[in-house]
């Protein structure tokens, strides 16, 4: 069993990265932050079962992903969507929202369908290799590659402003 | 780093969980862990309640057994099926509407619960089973009390229902078809409905003043077969030709439409609808897709909603998903209607249908589904001759003793949905000795004259426009793969239209006869 400080500890490297994934998938910032924190609960819960065959990120960022795929699909996410459909207010707003509203990439980046925004995630922001990615998902790497090559498709036409090989050569 | 990486280092920068957050979790964390130390006292106290009573139980007198078996069926109640439901969601403070147990069957139950916790503006309604002392939880849905007027189809145990809220004080009852829903007080003048339906097609009326007014659906249908409307109140006919609608299967072409021209009068105008719209002094039918200041724009193949919202529904996507590049580079911005516009889009991409905002004086109604009332068939001229053809022969057979031998050449090689749309005709012309000559034997056939007395011999009017529906539903149905059933299911929603269990016998398809009619069930 962990002690409090290292719960602490490791909530303070990884929150962020994760906070992040889980953004990218669920676009909404309250139920990431859920998200990420039930996934803290249930590493730490696990700590003991935990093998150490991958990293504790690859481990976290796992849960964070099934999670974020569970809460998509689950009724809480089906009445957010519906309270923002409706015109409900939101209880928060933040002031990265308008830079995302401005943002060159991103804001492209989450219009698109899950499947493809999650390739363009795990590759492009968290710098995994298509066998990492095909590993995490699991799904062969040939649908890895081919997820990836649509979602740079699809989103080629939104980014037009920009030099596409540009942005990777940085 | 690349520019992505960049980009989200300059928007989130380093956002990470709030200290509170982390006590949350290490709390969690503890709680769980004081939880399993705290489970071992209850599961001992537990074990040697049940050994001692076992003995006690052995030594008891046969005449108290009564008390014993009362005490063990404790928990199968309303309250502790509540409760079980208050710990599977953690939901601490809810606000019971309504139980049922039993409700289906004699071991299940039904309940209705507003959760107050989490701001009270949803209603959940859940059905459980109970199986080995617990409740097990089966279907569940949910309605928001802030969208009222509306209903949702809800399957229970496999049989239709739907379920809905009021607020509105005048109005008396809620009709599902021709029954009456149960309604339900809740606080603050809310009430909820529920009732079974005979299909998902069945109109739900609100009564007001001894007047009935068609309530619309809670969630936009998201079908896109057409359903056959039972009941004809106000409505208006359009035999519409145009091609706005098609998917592949004739969507709002094959029969007239039932329009409701008042329909807006009193309900809302909602994405998903299908519309009647005026355009240039022609009548086109098309969907609302957007109700509200909310610009939608078409990127490729795909409709988007203001930011970043990737609506679901079939209709915001291209009935055409290929790799051919047809859609590449789409892009337009449609802006976004305002108050006295909605915005439309043909269900055909391909289609010359408006796409963009129209008023909503030139709404001339909503589509509620097909108009059957003056259709008399869905069979093509072959299948009519074949019929006939069946008819005569059967016609002089003795109805104790059908000669099987005598339809084998006409129906050796004809395909289970021409053979399933037979039978249908038949009960559509009420010619029994035709149908009863379409069974495959079974055990559950029983002879002809027994038959007869017992099978409804009335065909009333909506029988015979739903006999009509479902020719025509057989005629696009396949062969599932156990060679048991055809079926036709909605491509894009996975609803079973409709479905009827069929055998082949010495290479003639036959109907399977079955006490219980299953179409829409599985």
């Amino acid at each position: 069993m962990l002690t409090n400080e290292e719960m602490h500890d490791l909530m303070d490297t990884y929150s962020p990265y994760l906070l992040q994934v889980s953004f990218m998938y669920v676009k909404d910032w309250v139920a990431a932050e859920d998200i990420v924190q039930e996934s803290f609960i249930q590493y730490f819960k696990s700590y003991a079962s935990f093998e150490g065959r991958a990293s504790i990120k690859t481990y976290l960022t796992k849960i964070t992903i099934h999670k974020c795929t569970d809460y998509l699909r689950s009724w809480a996410s089906r009445k957010r969507t519906l309270g923002k459909l409706f015109g409900q207010k939101q209880s928060h707003s933040y002031e990265f929202e308008t830079q995302l509203e401005h943002s060159e990439l991103m804001k492209h980046v989450l219009q698109l369908p899950l499947k493809y925004r999650e390739s363009i995630v795990l590759f492009y922001y968290e710098d995994m290799t298509t066998i990492e990615m095909a590993g995490l998902l699991s799904i062969s790497e040939n649908t890895v590659k081919t997820r990836l090559r649509r979602a740079r498709e699809m989103l080629k036409v939104r980014v037009e402003t920009l030099g596409w090989e540009e942005l990777l050569n940085e | 780093m690349n520019k992505f990486q960049k980009e989200r280092e300059k928007i989130f920068g380093e956002r990470k969980l709030s200290d509170g957050q982390k006590r949350a979790v290490i709390e969690g964390v503890h709680a769980n862990e004081k939880r399993k130390k705290q489970q071992w006292l209850p599961v001992v106290v537990v074990t040697a309640a049940i050994g001692i009573g076992s003995f006690l139980l052995y030594l008891t007198p046969m005449e108290q057994l009564p008390a014993q078996t009362t005490e063990l069926n404790q928990k199968f109640s309303e309250e502790s099926l509540v409760e079980a439901f208050k710990q599977q969601w953690q939901m601490n403070n809810v606000e019971v509407l309504y139980t049922e147990v039993p409700f289906t069957i004699n071991n299940d139950g039904f309940f209705i619960v507003k959760d107050i916790e989490h701001g009270g503006d949803t209603i959940h309604f859940q059905r459980a089973k109970f199986i080995n002392n617990n409740w097990e939880f089966e279907e569940h849905t949910v309605l928001f009390t802030s969208n009222l007027n509306h209903w949702d189809d809800f399957e229970l145990n496999n049989l239709p229902y739907k379920v809905g809220l009021i607020q509105d004080e005048s109005t008396e009852k809620i009709f599902i078809g021709d029954e009456e829903a149960k309604i339900v007080e809740a606080k603050d003048g809310l009430r909820v409905w529920f009732g079974a339906a005979n299909s998902k097609h069945t109109p739900v009326y609100a009564q007001s003043d001894g007047k009935r007014q068609h309530l619309a659906e809670y969630y936009t249908n998201t079908s896109v077969y057409v359903p056959a409307i039972e009941g004809n109140r106000e409505e208006q006919t359009l035999d519409y030709k145009g091609d706005t609608m098609l998917r592949g299967n004739e969507e709002y072409n094959k029969f007239p439409l039932l329009i409701d021209p008042y329909y807006y009068a009193g309900n809302q105008y909602r994405i998903g609808d299908v519309i009647v719209i005026e355009r240039d002094g022609e009548l086109e039918v098309t969907r609302i897709i957007m109700d509200n200041p909310t610009e939608v724009t078409l990127i490729e193949n795909t409709l988007v909603w203001h930011k970043f919202n990737t609506p679901q529904p079939f209709y915001m996507h291209a009935n055409f998903d290929g790799d051919t590049g047809i859609y590449e580079k789409n892009y337009e911005s449609y802006g976004s209607p305002n108050r006295d516009e909605v915005m439309v889009y043909p269900d055909h991409w391909a289609s010359d249908g408006l796409r963009g905002m129209v008023s909503k004086y030139d709404i001339k109604g909503k589509v509620l589904g097909y108009d059957l009332d003056n259709v008399t068939n869905t069979m093509t001229e072959q299948e009519l001759a074949l019929f006939n053809e069946f008819q005569q022969i059967v016609q002089g057979m003795d109805s104790a003793n059908f000669n099987e031998d005598a339809i084998k050449p006409l129906l050796q090689d004809i395909a289970p949905q021409t053979v399933a749309k037979l039978y249908l005709y038949a009960n559509y012309l009420e010619d029994y000795k035709a149908m009863y000559a379409l069974f495959a034997q079974s055990e559950e056939l029983m002879d002809y004259d027994t038959w007869i007395q017992l099978t409804n011999k009335a065909v009333t009017k909506s029988m015979k426009q739903r006999l009509l529906f479902e020719i025509y539903a057989a005629g696009k149905a396949q062969l599932t793969a156990d060679d048991q059933k055809i079926r036709w299911t909605d491509e894009f929603s996975k609803e079973i239209i409709y479905q009827l269990p069929m055998k082949k016998e010495d290479g003639v398809w036959k109907v399977v006869y079955s006490t219980v009619k299953g179409n829409l069930d599985e």
